[in-house]
């Protein structure tokens, strides 16, 4: 604590060491995650040459095979292959797609921004959903308590793919308001949108209704109220504020699970994102696009976690008083929904 | 990493504080919703003992006469596309669910409870390596994990149940250790160390037990979660494969059929949510009566 006090005075040095701080942990976090890979791919029964040539079912001659092994150096020590694997993706050569043939790093380059724009999107909406049902329990009454702890419940464990198809039946099919299968335009994003914030919409709401209804017995609510602020102004100014704490902490969990998300709900709605590439990549046994998928996931989770760090940050003015990076959190976020065992 | 909800020691510390008549509960009943929840995973219980008692049929049973019919009084639920009887299947499917929400918990869980104890009683260098590979883990999203090991093991109901398993034992092991901690610091522990008891039995008798009730009862809370999630590799062609009645893999046959037959979706959908918010609900609320802390 003494120390931290030390370099927030420092000011901007503090906020770059803090950058050095998450940039080293990244990076070893992607190393991680290349090596499991490097493994995974060394665990599949099989020879690998065969995989490359299209599965033990393809017929291919000696030549091909021995061709293939020296190409892709699998003649090689294994030791030797991790390095050189590491060199390629330190260089950013992510290597080329068993199936496609073609780049990882192209096919990466198309599918990602629709699994980030859903992602990003669904994050967005899951908070105002959080929001809006954080009111609801909290300034309503006990039914509606209730009634809206019941729907946070439900929306947590309800599976993407059914809800999913749901929203197809009622929204495109019987109104149609939105196209089932999603076409480029704005309105064909509402319904993969909506069907990955749910779920997470379900565990914000409990975080944040949770804190609310903590922040509701403080001093400062009382005080608040007693100068004359609004029912509305007290939770939005003073209540809200307190409580989205736990919430933003929880963000980068969430964004993992819109992720998660994002692979079904691709899938359902038929969009050319990285989820339904790696499902495709798995059952092919596609492993340099499996490993791709999973090494620009990992990135997108390291860069999110600085961000909900950041604007923790900003949001807390006691977070100032430390050092950036260094978790002094007063309250441990409150964790109570299904997701406390299954993150 | 350091920005991930801690689940940690909240697990089994306090009572649930989304609720705040918890109190009024705990001499040791349920509630009305846990009570509803404990009848919904009873009936859940029985057809997958004994699926023939809640009117299932054959749930493989090909009637290519009766395909796509609506329901109605001889196939409530109505039938797909070869004929079966849906309700037939969504009963006979409660099974595969089941096992596979409890087989991925407890891998899970075990994994979880292994790694957590190495992490809490090992020493320093092996907690933190411990600690970066569950940090890693929660890099990557749930079913990507889940995926990974699908790819590596391919696909399969058993598979499936694994990758679910793996995917979810960092976030037992970050609760275990924390516990495995406070417990190791705890007078209990000192107090049997200075009585000369041997390391073994301290272990076994006051720090494993003390890790062990709240994953138990985190991990009642865990089996909703798998179950989606599993009937979600289903659903993706990876889990169990069609016909078996599963219900992801019912859902992703019914997809075909949603404009003219919803209801080959409709029923196993909401199967999934009711058996997933039930036990969800009910492991809630048996953490609120106290009885596994």
């Amino acid at each position: 604590m003494r120390r931290g006090r030390r370099h927030a005075r420092a000011g901007w040095s503090a906020w770059v060491l803090w950058g050095l701080r998450r940039l080293a942990g990244g990076v070893g976090v992607l190393w991680a995650v290349a090596t499991i890979v490097f493994v995974a791919i060394r665990l599949i029964p099989g020879d690998p040459a065969l995989a490359i040539l299209g599965g033990p079912g393809s017929q291919a001659s000696a030549e091909a095979v021995a061709q293939v092994r020296q190409e892709y150096g699998l003649d090689r020590p294994v030791l030797v292959q991790y390095v050189v694997f590491l060199g390629r993706l330190a260089t950013g050569h992510l290597g080329d797609s068993y199936a496609f043939r073609t780049p990882v790093a192209t096919l990466l380059g198309q599918q990602l921004p629709v699994t980030l724009t859903l992602a990003v999107l669904g994050l967005v909406v899951a908070w105002v959903l959080a929001i809006v049902a954080a009111w609801w329990s909290t300034q309503r009454g006990r039914f509606a308590a209730g009634l809206t702890s019941a729907l946070s419940v439900t929306a947590s464990v309800t599976p993407h793919f059914w809800l999913g198809s749901v929203l197809i039946v009622v929204f495109a099919s019987a109104l149609g308001w939105v196209p089932a299968v999603s076409d480029g335009t704005a309105r064909g994003w509402v319904l993969p949108v909506v069907t990955v914030a749910v779920p997470v919409a379900g565990y914000l709401a409990e975080t944040v209704r949770d804190g609310v209804v903590d922040a509701q017995r403080s001093a400062f609510a009382l005080a608040a109220r007693s100068r004359g602020e609004t029912r509305a102004g007290l939770f939005g100014r003073h209540l809200l504020r307190h409580a989205a704490l736990p919430g933003i902490a929880l963000s980068a969990w969430a964004f993992g699970s819109l992720v998660s998300g994002a692979v079904v709900v691709e899938s359902v709605f038929a969009l050319p994102g990285i989820g339904r590439a790696l499902v495709t990549a798995v059952t092919q046994r596609d492993m340099p696009l499996v490993a791709g998928i999973a090494l620009v996931s990992a990135a997108a989770y390291v860069v999110v976690l600085a961000v909900a760090d950041l604007v923790e940050r900003l949001v807390d003015p006691r977070a100032e008083a430390t050092r950036p990076g260094v978790r002094t959190r007063r309250r441990a976020p409150r964790v109570t929904g299904p997701e406390a065992g299954a993150r | 990493m350091s920005g991930i909800a801690e689940p940690s020691l909240q697990a089994g510390a306090h009572s649930d504080p989304s609720d705040g008549r918890s109190e009024r509960f705990r001499g040791g009943t349920l509630g009305p919703a846990g009570a509803i929840a404990a009848a919904v995973v009873a009936v859940a219980v029985v057809a997958a003992v004994w699926p023939a008692l809640l009117g299932g049929g054959d749930p493989l049973a090909v009637h290519p006469s009766d395909a796509l019919l609506a329901p109605s009084g001889a196939h409530p639920f109505g039938t797909d596309e070869s004929g079966r009887d849906v309700l037939a299947r969504v009963v006979a499917g409660t099974r595969a669910s089941l096992v596979v929400g409890v087989v991925a918990t407890l891998v899970g869980g075990g994994a979880g409870i292994v790694l957590g104890v190495v992490a809490g009683l090992g020493g320093r260098v092996v907690d933190a390596v411990v600690g970066r590979i569950t940090e890693v883990a929660f890099a990557l999203p749930l079913l990507l994990v889940a995926l990974v090991v699908i790819a590596v093991t391919g696909p399969g109901p058993v598979p499936a149940m694994l990758a679910v398993g793996f995917a979810t034992a960092p976030g037992y092991a970050r609760i275990v250790r924390g516990l495995v901690l406070r417990a190791r610091t705890s007078q209990v522990v000192e107090t049997a160390v200075v009585m000369g008891r041997s390391p073994a039995r301290i272990v076994l008798r006051h720090v494993l037990p003390a890790a062990l009730w709240p994953v138990v009862a985190v991990g009642t809370l865990g089996i909703g979660q798998a179950i989606v999630w599993a009937s979600a590799l289903s659903y993706l062609g990876v889990g169990t494969p069609p016909p078996a009645p599963e219900w992801g893999a019912m859902l992703a046959d019914g997809r075909t059929y949603l404009q003219t037959a919803p209801w080959m979706s409709t029923f196993p959908g909401v199967a999934i949510v009711v058996l997933a918010t039930a036990v969800t609900v009910l492991g809630r609320a048996i953490r609120r009566t106290g009885a596994l802390r």
